[in-house]
């Protein structure tokens, strides 16, 4: 379609374009006041190099670019939790230059004045870690790999050293050169020590022999256990006072006086009962006898010295024995021991050499990074919110809309009408050409 | 119905339109204007081409069966049979001139319905030994014995056609039709329906400029677009 053809369609339909473009005016005003407001915060960075250095890997011009790429976007609206979705964000997301200062505006749009505000800081943000990240991404591949190494020979380092307790655990010895000395020389130290405790065990044991009591019990027990018994004494006592009768009447009297059989029987059956009254004391289990009860503690301490000396003694051989035993397993152990330590010298020095490269690494990656970073200038405040205009957008998009769909019906009737009103239709349908049109329509 | 024409544009067109003919088709010859409906105005196209024509001291002829734009009562009037006769057998018509002129002849219905195919043919003969250029309105080809009997005499053939009309059945039957004959196919002539009103006015407007009871090859050989003007200006009407 040619522009006359164009101009020529136009206005033949130019009812079908008025009458749209009145409807489509007035629903616009008759809903102004659906589209809301909406407000737009700025921030401000700038890009700053190092006098004399150049940033290979971003400059000012491809700021924009990264302010509004999603990776930039992605990080925010994870930050902030934004209920909004990423190609919106990026839509309301708005990046430039400022003429050719090394300043770039970043703005956001949106219905709520906070929101404006935090997304605008935050993209600002974002974009300066952002750039060091970009600025150092070469050297932090490196640096990760030798993270990476480094704490590979850490855990090797570990468990080397895990090993290494564990066997200085069973045999602390082995970390010495002169284990062997160590070992002999506690070995001789037990032994002095046995021989002295089994010469105090046998000293006790004698002194125990002489403390211990004597089957019978002793006159001076005998004697405390029946001068504290009551029965024996009250027999003892009528038994003396019918001998000193008897004593009497033998004196007084002859062999002929009629009553001294009667008190010589008396006499033996009290006597009798003083022997039965003594047995049973002497036997009865709650007979006490100090001088016996004290014997018999005596005794038993020395027995419990005697005990304690034995045990003694075997722990003193226990240990000895543990440490023939160390001294038995010191060339294995060992062995193991300097296998174990030789690997862990060599994954230190293999752990230093990494250490040392990483360290270089991460000396370029900061001189890279001070080649070059974004600052953010100037944040953005409540200060600086400002209506946005979004009623003016809305109405230029909707005019346009408008302008569209009428100029769309247009030339849609214009499509749809079988009428022939162009010379290139007549000549499509005679294959004639046209030579002459009379009339202003024609 | 009034309409507003613009006559300079017009005529310039009718002259592009001549200066082509001229250049493409050299005198003497038969020009026939024809089209797929009698509304496309191939009227319109030959009174003006032959008009055009005429201007330029050509000796035109216009062969035509406009009588359907005059009043019917009036050519069908008993009291004029000789005169349509005579006009219509080209037995007195004929106001030629030397130096140029517009001569137009004119055959009723009547005469058609019964004139023969050598008659006719005779007479485009006459008429073309007399003049020129012959024009003849040929209009809606395919319905019109007129336009069909003079297609084998036609050594060139215009079409014309109504801009904004739908195609129609009758479109393939003309074109059919002319590729038929050897005649040379010049070209459309694309006619707007308001031109097409304004010349039909003019055409019944005649009166007072040309009496309508007489045939109008007897008309005057002046232009009749100009006899239409000087008519409309003692009417005090604009052209």
């Amino acid at each position: 379609m040619t522009v006359q053809q164009f101009i020529d369609t136009v206005k033949r339909r130019s009812i079908i374009i008025w009458s749209v473009l009145a409807v489509g005016l007035a629903l616009m005003y008759s809903f102004r006041g659906a589209v809301p407001s909406s407000f737009a915060g700025v921030s401000h960075v700038v890009l700053v190099a190092e006098s004399g250095a150049r940033d290979p890997s971003v400059s000012i011009v491809d700021l924009p670019s990264i302010a509004t790429s999603t990776v930039v976007l992605q990080r925010v609206r994870n930050s902030l939790k934004l209920p909004i979705s990423l190609i919106n964000l990026k839509s309301n997301v708005s990046a430039s230059v400022l003429g050719r200062s090394s300043i770039m505006a970043i703005g956001f749009r949106d219905q709520s004045a906070e929101r404006a505000i935090s997304v605008s800081n935050a993209v600002s943000d974002e974009l300066s870690r952002y750039y060091d990240e970009i600025s150092t991404q070469r050297y932090d591949v490196n640096v990760n790999r030798l993270s990476t190494a480094l704490q590979t020979e850490a855990d090797k380092l570990h468990a080397l050293d895990v090993a290494m307790s564990g066997v200085v655990a069973t045999n602390p010895f082995v970390v010495s050169d002169r284990s062997i000395d160590t070992i002999t020389s506690q070995i001789a130290a037990l032994d002095d020590q046995r021989a002295a405790a089994l010469a105090q065990l046998q000293g006790d044991e004698a002194l125990a022999d002489t403390s211990a009591p004597d089957a019978a019990l002793s006159k001076t027990a005998r004697h405390e256990i029946l001068g504290g018994d009551p029965a024996y004494q009250a027999a003892l006592t009528t038994a003396a006072r019918d001998s000193a009768q008897l004593v009497s009447d033998r004196a007084s009297y002859t062999k002929a006086f009629p009553g001294l059989p009667g008190e010589l029987a008396k006499v033996a059956s009290e006597n009798a009962s003083i022997k039965r009254e003594a047995a049973r004391a002497l036997t009865d289990p709650n007979a006490y006898s100090p001088s016996a009860a004290g014997s018999r503690a005596q005794h038993i301490r020395a027995l419990a010295i005697v005990a304690g000396d034995v045990a003694r003694v075997k722990q003193v051989d226990d240990l000895a024995g543990q440490e023939r035993a160390t001294l038995n397993a010191v060339p294995t152990i060992g062995a193991k021991y300097s296998q174990l330590n030789a690997e862990r010298s060599a994954l230190e020095t293999e752990y230093t050499a990494l250490a040392t490269r990483r360290a270089n690494a991460l000396a370029n990656r900061a001189e890279a990074s001070s080649l070059g970073s974004v600052v953010v200038l100037d944040r953005a405040i409540k200060a600086d919110t400002q209506l946005a205009g979004g009623r003016t957008r809305a109405a230029i998009v909707a005019l346009i809309f408008v302008l569209g769909i009428a100029f769309g019906a247009a030339f849609l009737v214009e499509s749809l009408d079988p009428r022939i009103k162009r010379a290139e239709e007549i000549e499509e349908l005679y294959g004639i050409p046209v030579v002459a049109t009379f009339g202003s329509k024609a | 119905m009034k309409h507003r024409i613009a006559t300079d544009s017009l005529g310039r067109e009718f002259r592009l339109l001549r200066n082509r003919i001229e250049a493409e088709i050299h005198a003497p010859a038969v020009l026939l204007v024809t089209s797929a409906t009698d509304r496309d105005g191939a009227g319109l196209t030959a009174y003006g081409l032959a008009e055009s024509l005429s201007k330029t001291h050509q000796r035109t002829a216009l062969l035509t069966t406009s009588a359907t734009a005059l009043p019917a009562g009036e050519w069908s009037s008993p009291a004029m049979p000789s005169q349509r006769r005579r006009a219509t057998d080209r037995l007195e018509a004929g106001n030629t001139t030397v130096e140029g002129g517009l001569s137009i002849v004119s055959i009723s219905h009547e005469r058609l319905a019964t004139i023969s195919r050598s008659s006719i043919a005779a007479l485009v003969q006459g008429l073309r030994a007399e003049h020129d250029y012959v024009v003849i309105d040929g209009g809606g080809l395919p319905d019109n014995t007129f336009g069909l009997l003079l297609l084998a005499s036609a050594d060139a053939i215009l079409v014309a056609f109504l801009a904004g009309r739908q195609q129609v059945t009758a479109d393939r039957t003309m074109l059919d039709t002319i590729e038929k004959s050897e005649a040379k196919v010049l070209g459309v002539v694309m006619n707007d329906q308001e031109t097409i009103d304004h010349f039909n006015d003019r055409v019944q407007k005649l009166d007072p400029g040309v009496a309508r009871n007489v045939t109008v090859s007897k008309a005057p050989a002046t232009p009749l677009v100009q006899r239409l003007e000087v008519a409309l200006q003692r009417l005090g009407k604009s052209f």
